[in-house]
């Protein structure tokens, strides 16, 4: 017994190396699935108010971009206004059910990382505003990502530019079903993958988010086809998209609420659609 | 014992601070990243003892993940180079160390820092990227994104040395 405490003292680095490694490898492990909260977040007090801080102070000097980029967006929308006035009364017996469908929740990130293959948001919305987990992130130009864990006051978005994460995507131009996930190389660009080589694909094509998950409304702007190849004996298009979002720009989002969402899993869990 | 504890302490902060509001927005290529918190840690005092050092290590890079949302990448990576330091630190001095001189630059002569610094950055960066991508598929990216980045470190903490360090005034 003594010599085993000899030994494990002559060599007390080592084993105390042992234990720090396996930890960390420990919090690695539990981080792999992406779809579980890490308990190690930028979620907490501390650093959500380091990173607030320091994004209030960047944002002076975004300050006229971000002018620019809202005096459009307000363009946009109030053509979209005067061109909706006409629909209004047309749809105004619809109404009340469309207006119970989806919430939208303004948010401000407050810590962005889009460099490195996995990659997070946090933003300055937590529990106390409504945030729950595997709600939609949505910006100005198209869909932002969705997300994973919220504390009191902020949340972590896992971002598009997840190699682990898969956004249901549809083409629009043929309605083909489809599915976009980022390969981990240029945060401008992503791959489309299951499209059937049958089906027509064109540079310039519109990617929308298809509705079919609960995650993100229809419709909502992914990108557009850069490039197109097929090779000989493959089954599917290889197509690279380029994203809508600049997520090195993105300052705020609207998180979205779907209000039936848990009803809709739940139907679909118990005819065991989805498993 | 060792000297100036807290400014050991102050600059080991602001190394951190450093990292997670400056060096994490750059990039360059997007293949060359920073991580010039490390050399905050390599340059430790050497009268730490091992045990504690790796402690240290840990801790900081358990902070360095909080802020870079990857749970214990970093805090591996830094337990590692803590666990090397002091088996590499004598094999690069020889034992010609003479105690209490400050382990910089101009303490130390710049070869010694190639020689200390760039190879135990290097592990660092490595076990980052490739515990980043998780798997062996993007070899040559994920090497290449460590080399890179190495240098990147690398030359940023020499400049920082130069910079912030006071000459030594030599008898």
């Amino acid at each position: 017994m003594r010599q085993l405490f000899l030994f494990i003292y002559a060599y007390r680095a080592f084993f105390v190396f042992l234990v720090f490694e396996g930890f960390s490898i420990f919090l690695i492990i539990q981080n792999q699935n992406y779809h579980k909260a890490a308990f190690i977040n930028s979620s907490n007090v501390l650093v959500g108010n380091i990173a607030e801080t320091s994004s209030d102070i960047s944002d002076y000097f975004n300050l006229k971009s971000q002018n620019e980029v809202l005096s459009v967006e307000v363009a946009v929308l109030k053509e979209r206004i005067a061109a909706m006035e006409l629909q209004v009364e047309a749809i105004q017996e619809i109404k009340d059910d469309a207006d119970t469908l989806y919430d939208f929740i303004p948010a401000k990130v407050v810590y962005n990382s889009y460099r490195q293959l996995n990659n997070y948001l946090t933003l300055n919305k937590g529990h106390k505003d409504g945030i729950k987990i595997n709600q939609g992130v949505i910006g100005a130009d198209g869909i932002v990502g969705k997300i994973r864990s919220a504390s009191e006051n902020f949340s972590i978005v896992v971002s598009l530019l997840h190699t682990d994460f898969l956004v249901s995507s549809l083409h629009k131009r043929s309605g083909t079903f489809c599915t976009t996930n980022w390969d981990g190389r240029n945060p401008e660009f992503a791959n489309l993958i299951y499209v059937p080589r049958h089906v027509f694909v064109n540079k310039g094509d519109t990617v929308t988010t298809s509705g079919y998950s609960s995650v993100f409304p229809a419709n909502q702007f992914i990108g557009i086809v850069e490039e197109v190849n097929t090779l000989p004996n493959a089954t599917f298009h290889d197509i690279r998209i380029k994203l809508a979002t600049d997520f090195s720009q993105i300052n705020f989002v609207s998180v979205v609420e779907n209000k039936l969402s848990l009803e809709k899993d739940s139907i679909e869990h118990n005819a065991a659609l989805v498993n | 014992m060792i000297r100036n504890l807290s400014s050991h302490i102050i600059r080991l902060v602001l190394y951190l601070l450093l990292q997670v509001l400056i060096f994490k927005q750059l990039a360059f290529f997007d293949v060359a990243f920073n991580f010039i918190y490390v050399i905050g840690l390599l340059l430790l005092p050497i009268e730490i003892g091992h045990l504690l050092l790796i402690g240290v290590g840990f801790m900081v890079g358990l902070s360095v993940d909080l802020f870079y949302n990857t749970q214990g990448i970093q805090a591996s990576a830094c337990v590692l180079i803590m666990f090397l330091r002091p088996y590499y630190f004598k094999r690069t001095t020889g034992g010609s160390y003479e105690a209490g001189t400050p382990l910089t630059v101009r303490g130390m002569g710049l070869t010694w820092f190639l020689v200390f610094c760039f190879p135990l950055i290097l592990v660092h960066h490595l076990v980052v990227f490739f515990a980043e991508s998780g798997s062996w598929s993007l070899f040559i990216f994920t090497f290449s994104k460590a080399l890179f980045s190495g240098i990147f470190t690398f030359v940023v903490a020499l400049i920082l040395q130069y910079l912030l360090t006071k000459p030594t005034r030599r008898l």
